[in-house]
């Protein structure tokens, strides 16, 4: 078992190859060697690492993710499995904290379910759309808007 | 987003989502612009619509080839940038309809499906990164490459494209 240590001081117990779907995780053990000690994630909180934990019992038994060289080759689909999709319905705060600790924790297929989603919730959006969506403020001069829409017409359909 | 996520979370979220959803991103706010115009987006969705379709198909015909090789796309696009205004030698008056033959590829794109797709580019487009060629813009490869593949091609669209490259530069200058 492994005790992990969440940034409100929260400590959660999970079997080790719950753990280790977290490679952060796994090199922090395989560090430390045998020790009871917990490890603390001082940039996860506890809601968020519960969630994640859930992701990762889940997935307990899938095979490693591909190193890195390997996944500029991956089919380029957003197409997420039932069960992360259904996984990965929450709101958009706690969407980006997943996002945030999958990237921290290093675990990449968590991480993909997270920037598929929010890639799915880009598709088919007009500009002002996602800037609503994200609440992203439009730094552009009409000039300069009218411009680049100007420059981008060719990849509108027509 | 932008606040709350790291540029290279965001780019990783961009590379799912194809040309037309990416030129949308990049009308969003200037930062989101920066990222979407990213060159190894542009180049992956390039590979992806442009060149790998063409590996599940086998060429069988010198002619049947619809897209031409990298290495002649660049060298056009190099063309069309140093000399704005210049027409491809040898393709008359204003208009072209359909680039000359040498444009197209004669030979089929043999490619091997598990080599490393950056170092194909690298290794087929003869670029490195000490070479003025890797100025060479992948998201204007790509557009010129959709024009081409939908019978848009002519010689008037690679001037509004040079034009609009010139106006970035100068609208960025005073800032540096």
């Amino acid at each position: 078992m492994v005790s992990l240590t969440t940034s409100d001081n929260e400590q959660f117990t999970v079997e080790r190859d719950v753990a280790e779907r977290s490679v952060l995780i796994k090199q922090m053990l395989e560090d430390i060697g045998d020790n009871d000690q917990p490890i603390p994630l001082p940039n996860v909180s506890s809601n968020v690492l519960k969630k994640v934990l859930e992701y990762c019992s889940h997935h307990r038994s899938d095979p490693p993710a591909p190193a890195d060289d390997a996944e500029e080759s991956r089919r380029r689909t957003t197409d997420i499995s039932d069960w992360d999709a259904k996984f990965i319905q929450v709101d958009q705060e706690m969407l980006f904290e997943i996002i945030l600790a999958a990237n921290y924790l290093d675990i990449k297929p968590l991480l993909d379910v997270g920037c598929k989603t929010v890639a799915n919730m880009i598709k088919g959006k007009t500009p002002e759309e996602i800037r609503k969506l994200f609440n992203i403020q439009n730094d552009f001069s009409p000039e300069e808007e009218a411009q680049i829409r100007k420059e981008n017409e060719w990849a509108e359909d027509r | 987003m932008n606040r709350l996520l790291a540029d290279e979370t965001i780019l990783r979220i961009l590379s799912y989502l194809d040309a037309k959803d990416l030129v949308r991103v990049q009308q969003v706010s200037k930062h989101l612009r920066t990222l979407a115009k990213d060159r190894l987006l542009w180049k992956r969705l390039f590979y992806f619509n442009f060149v790998r379709p063409t590996q599940s198909v086998q060429v069988q015909h010198d002619t049947s080839a619809v897209l031409p090789t990298l290495r002649e796309l660049g060298s056009l696009l190099l063309h069309q940038n140093v000399l704005p205004g210049k027409h491809v030698t040898g393709d008359g008056p204003s208009q072209i309809q359909r680039l000359p033959d040498r444009f197209y590829s004669s030979t089929a794109l043999h490619i091997d499906v598990d080599r490393d797709f950056s170092s194909l580019y690298l290794d087929s487009v003869g670029l490195n990164d000490t070479s003025k060629r890797q100025l060479l813009e992948w998201e204007q490869i790509y557009s010129v490459s959709r024009n081409w593949q939908r019978g848009n091609f002519a010689v008037s669209e690679l001037f509004k494209l040079v034009r609009a490259h010139d106006l970035i530069h100068l609208r960025l200058s005073p800032l540096s």
